[in-house]
């Protein structure tokens, strides 16, 4: 008979198997060890981003930056450095653009700009990058020297390489001069537009980081203010321009409301266009606090400027809904309002529709919300704004949030009479909130039987909305949990909106299996059925997968075939080890079985084990091992069935161990009972580590800690016989050498 | 030139000239004896003045637990962030502990297989800070409020440094939180040579139901049961500071670090609603910052007695009274608003 043990020396062949496996003697084992990281259940998002596509710069979902999104400004589509290369150099392909600009480094770059220029081949890095072909055909190409003039700027103007544990690298101010210097002298040698600005650019970055601020103003007002707004260089010059004027102001005892006022726009500007900006930080705006915005407003007269002013001030300094109003007064058409009031309703939509947790009412019984919707409202009367209706909705969707449902069906009517409510997709929506403000109507009586909830149903079925699906069947659910009598409406509900997979129990199943064969199903039940995602295969399927937790092999054999699908295993499910391997034998033994296959294999196996067969009995053992907790084919169990509570086998090792028992009692000789004495020690750990009155897990704290864990852990009952029984056989050196636990347990006795 | 220096002496002056003598006689009463005194830094720029290396005397403290940097995940590395700038060195006498914090997060980020060479990164940092500093130094301290997630990576990474510090012959000290000395069965003993007890930040800061999260003895009492079983020499900090914290509706909207009881007192915009509450009448600003009306402001301060309880009650709980007593943190102006003589009475407390 040859036992299928895998040879602990064939781990050795992959440090990354060693890594990545819990091995049985040289680590505890954590039972949480399989656990994700924290959870995020994220938010329904009821009136959905897509449908907000009147605005793609202001859509429901912001972040910060980009609530400054003006579809009037074609400005806003500043392409990209890259993107300006792009159109520098016509046809060649991005990545070439990328790799030779921006990512190689100095003396690459330098060598590769030598040889064009020499004439030479090119260097071996280059030979395949299409840019560098393309100037191989100009070596007299000014973009060359501008190339290398800026690679040599770069390690002046950047910190992201810095290495944050050395001190700062002083900064070089001769070279930085003397590149200055040469700077100014390509400037005037170039005809080249495009390479003119970016020579005058890397000036500015350069004085900047020598820290001359007041020539970085100068240099900006001379170069670039009157340039057009159309590439993304001249917001980071801008950037570095509000940069110097900072510094300058910084360095001042006080500084004028109107010098503030000029910083603030200046950094309005970056912050609109340039989020990537060096010097730019989110952080950095609370150098400026609400005072700043409210002194700066008083000196500045241009309508775009003071929106933008309230529009950076609502970032961070001001609360949203003032900077709302402040906007709303200054011009109840700016596209501003839009930005600011989807900002606002994302973030009550936020913190009010969780996913995960029972939807509640009562968030926004504050005064902050009192005046937010009082500013809404404002907008939303403001016989100045050609978009009430929109406003209307705005306020009714808000006062939906915060579970003003009255409040919310009377704005929501009076939208639909303010100008504007022609519009297709504001309908839409209008249709959603009314869906939603009927669910808020439904009670436990309603699922029972009514038939107006049907056609309420099928009302948001036909709205083809995601996430309204979801979050209606969701609040289904709850309310149906709320009467334990409901628990099958509940489980129904909830089938029509996630799969049942992860938390369905075995009563579950066989509620499911009732109700869709039922003759007699009540109005709801009928209705489910009809869109219902599940089928009596799937059924079958679970079926099948509760068999096979309990060890029912025959019955699960059955039932998978009526079923007539299982899933895969990941791997080998009959493999054992001295050392496990439970998370990477999947990644070097794929498997061919599935979980009705393997069912097929262990009641064969059992079949040949009751005929005394040694070899049969062990791999059994081994299967049953393997589908516990501790093996590597823990996917063999539905996840959600195995917490039914008849059901321990997961963690249980008995049955396992009494497996094993039978197989050392089929054992041809010495070797392969030493092998299943191994195994049966191994359960005894995990019997140790699993019973909840041991206060920790099987402990080993290094090579050169003393044992007595080891020691003292009278458990060790095989342990033990092998040590006395088997010293002689060859498995007992392997286990030796590769079992730590076992190696310490023999050295402390 | 001396003679040109024709400042007029106003009687204002005079009156500040007055209360500073009276300030630094207070601050020179006591003998020393008892833990040895000492102060956190907690600031980037340490900037001590005359003014503060007098007061620093008078109240006789023998030691700044300085904070060197923090360890943060910045930019997907972890990086020393806010290092200490040296406007100004402290006091020669003074014996420095360099003090390093180091966020939970980054203990997260870090990879197992790095807790080796962020030890070796954070003692060579302190010892570049060290040459600036120009003197030797005996201890350093690592700040960081491990949790079971993050409990095998830190232990590891104080293992080697504790490893480095004894090539230097310093001595390792990490930052013991109360909950860390209830627990310390799950939450484990850091490796190192002794702990302090941050015996502040006790509360539920964000809870609009906590009367004062700096200290709070009801809450500390829960914590304190086993505390003359926890294994390592414990030194001890006690807060010397305070803070406005404050509300819109039930949620926490930020911490005001630089207000205090008197501020809102003195504003028309401020109602008292509760002896340690105030809110806002109406919508307005408030130093620079915008405030809307029904805004609600927790103020919490240290009133001298509680710590001087506080030290009662841990003295009635410990094995060996602490070696060093630090204050968290130096801040003249709040050392002048709670007086050199209730500071010197917490020592003086301790000193038995």
């Amino acid at each position: 008979m040859k036992l299928k043990i895998t040879l602990a020396e064939m781990l050795r062949k992959s440090t990354a198997l060693l890594l990545g496996s819990a091995v049985l003697c040289s680590s505890y084992i954590q039972l949480i060890a399989c656990a994700g990281g924290d959870y995020y259940g994220g938010y329904y998002k009821l009136i959905p981003q897509e449908e907000s596509s009147w605005d793609p710069y202001a859509p429901y979902y912001i972040s910060g930056y980009s609530v400054f999104g003006r579809t009037d400004d074609p400005d806003i589509l500043v392409p990209s450095n890259l993107e300006a290369w792009e159109n520098y150099f016509d046809k060649v392909p991005r990545p070439d653009i990328q790799s030779l600009i921006f990512q190689s480094d100095g003396p690459s770059l330098l060598a590769l700009i030598q040889a064009i220029k020499n004439k030479s081949e090119l260097p071996e890095t280059w030979k395949n990058n299409a840019l560098a072909q393309n100037l191989q055909k100009k070596p007299k190409a000014p973009v060359l020297d501008y190339l290398s003039f800026a690679k040599r700027c770069e390690k002046h103007a950047t910190q992201s390489e810095r290495n944050w544990w050395e001190d700062e690298i002083p900064i070089d101010s001769s070279e930085m001069r003397s590149l200055i210097e040469e700077g100014n002298r390509l400037v005037k040698k170039t005809k080249d537009k495009e390479l003119k600005t970016r020579y005058q650019y890397q000036l500015l970055r350069l004085h900047f980081y020598l820290g001359q601020y007041a020539q970085v103003n100068e240099l900006y007002q001379e170069t670039f203010a009157k340039k057009e707004w159309n590439n993304k260089l001249k917001y980071q010059a801008l950037n570095y321009d509000f940069g110097a004027s900072w510094r300058l102001a910084k360095k001042q005892e006080t500084v004028s409301p109107a010098e503030k006022a000029q910083l603030l726009l200046k950094l309005s500007k970056t912050f609109q266009y340039c989020e990537d900006c060096p010097l730019l930080n989110y952080e950095d705006l609370h150098y400026f606090n609400a005072q700043d915005y409210f002194e700066a407003a008083k000196v500045l007269t241009n309508k775009q400027d003071l929106i933008d002013l309230w529009m950076l001030a609502s970032l961070r300094s001001v609360p949203r809904h003032i900077a709302l109003d402040k906007v709303v007064s200054i011009d109840p058409n700016a596209p501003e309002v839009r930005s600011l009031m989807d900002n606002i309703l994302a973030r009550s939509q936020e913190a009010r529709f969780l996913k995960g947790e029972p939807t509640t009412t009562d968030y926004f019984a504050t005064e902050e919300w009192n005046q937010i919707r009082y500013v809404m409202k404002k907008a939303s009367l403001d016989k100045r704004a050609t978009d009430r209706a929109q406003f209307a909705f705005m306020l009714a969707y808000f006062d939906y949030i915060s579970g003003k449902f009255h409040k919310s069906r009377e704005e929501l009517e009076n939208s639909a009479l303010l100008p504007g409510a022609e519009n297709t997709l504001l309908i839409r929506q209008q249709e959603i909130l009314r869906s939603l403000l009927d669910l808020e109507t439904w009670n436990d009586r309603n699922i029972k039987q009514n038939h107006m909830l049907i056609g309420q149903l099928d009302k948001v079925i036909a709205l083809n909305h995601p996430e309204l699906k979801e979050y209606t069947f969701r609040r289904l659910e709850e309310l149906a949990d709320k009467n334990g009598q409901m628990y099958k409406e509940s489980l129904l509900f909830a089938s029509m909106y996630r799969s049942l997979e992860e938390d369905i129990t075995y009563p579950d199943l066989l509620m499911l299996e009732e109700s869709l064969e039922s003759k007699e199903k009540n109005p709801i039940e009928r209705w489910v059925w009809k869109h219902h995602p599940v089928t009596m295969a799937q059924i079958n399927e679970w079926k099948g997968d509760y068999l096979l937790i309990m060890h029912r092999f025959d019955e699960a054999v059955e039932m998978y075939e009526k079923a007539g699908t299982s899933e895969s295993l990941i791997t080998d499910p009959f493999l054992a080890r001295i050392r496990d391997c439970h998370d990477c034998d999947h990644m070097y033994n794929p498997s061919d079985y599935s979980r009705l296959t393997f069912c097929k294999k262990m009641a064969e196996l059992n079949a040949e084990a009751e005929k005394r067969n040694g070899k049969a009995a062990f791999d059994y053992a081994s299967g049953l091992y393997n589908i516990t907790y501790f093996g590597n084919s823990r996917d063999a169990y539905n996840h959600a069935l195995r917490q039914n509570a008849e059901v321990e086998n997961y963690y249980r090792m008995e049955p396992v161990m009494a497996a094993y028992q039978r197989a050392l009692k089929f054992a041809p000789d010495q070797e392969n009972k030493a092998i299943c004495i191994f195994m049966m020690a191994k359960c005894e750990q995990h019997i140790f580590d699993t019973d909840g009155t041991n206060v920790g897990y099987t402990s080993f704290y290094g090579e050169d800690e003393p044992c007595d864990p080891i020691k003292n852990q009278e458990y060790r009952k095989n342990f033990a016989k092998l040590r006395k029984e088997y010293a002689n056989t060859e498995f007992y050196k392997m286990a030796l050498k590769e079992c730590s636990y076992f190696q310490h347990y023999v050295k402390a006795h | 030139m001396c003679a040109k220096t024709s400042k007029r002496v106003t009687l204002k002056n005079w009156v500040k000239l007055l209360f500073l003598i009276s300030v630094l006689a207070s601050c020179s009463e006591d003998k020393n004896n008892g833990p040895h005194r000492a102060f956190y830094h907690w600031k980037t720029a340490v900037t001590l003045n005359q003014s503060d290396s007098l007061k620093l005397d008078s109240l006789k403290i023998q030691r700044l637990y300085i904070r060197y940097f923090d360890i943060d995940q910045y930019n997907d590395k972890l990086t020393p962030l806010g290092v200490v700038e040296w406007k100004t060195l402290p006091p020669s006498r003074l014996e420095i502990v360099p003090c390093v914090y180091i966020t939970n997060r980054a203990m997260r980020f870090l990879p197992d297989t790095a807790t080796e060479s962020l030890a070796i990164h954070v003692f060579s940092k302190i010892q570049k800070i060290n040459k600036q500093l120009g003197r030797d130094i005996f201890e350093i301290q690592i700040d960081c409020d491990w949790t079971l997630e993050t409990k095998d990576k830190y232990f590891r990474f104080l293992e080697t440094l504790h490893r480095l510090c004894e090539s230097e012959h310093w001595t390792l000290s990490a930052t013991i939180r109360l909950h860390q000395i209830k627990f310390a069965e799950k939450t484990g003993i850091p490796p190192v040579d002794r702990g302090m007890l941050m015996y502040y930040n006790m509360g539920d800061l964000s809870s609009v139901h906590e009367s004062n999260s700096i200290l709070n003895p009801d809450k500390a009492v829960l914590y304190t049961s086993n505390l003359s079983e926890y294994p390592l020499q414990l030194d001890l900090a006690l807060p010397l500071f305070s803070w406005v914290v404050q509300f819109r509706g039930d949620d926490i909207e930020t911490l005001r670090s630089s207000w205090n009881r008197e501020d809102l007192a003195n504003d028309t915009l401020f109602v008292q609603i509760g002896h340690n509450w105030y809110t806002a009448k109406e919508n307005g600003l408030f130093k620079g910052q915008y405030i809307l009306k029904n805004d609600r402001f927790r103020i919490e301060e240290i009133d001298p007695n509680l710590n001087i309880d506080a030290i009662n009650h841990l003295y009635s709980r410990w094995k060996e009274p602490p070696v060093n007593l630090s204050l968290f943190h130096y801040n003249p102006h709040e050392v002048e608003n709670y007086s050199c003589r209730n500071v010197e009475k917490i020592y003086r407390a301790a000193a038995r």
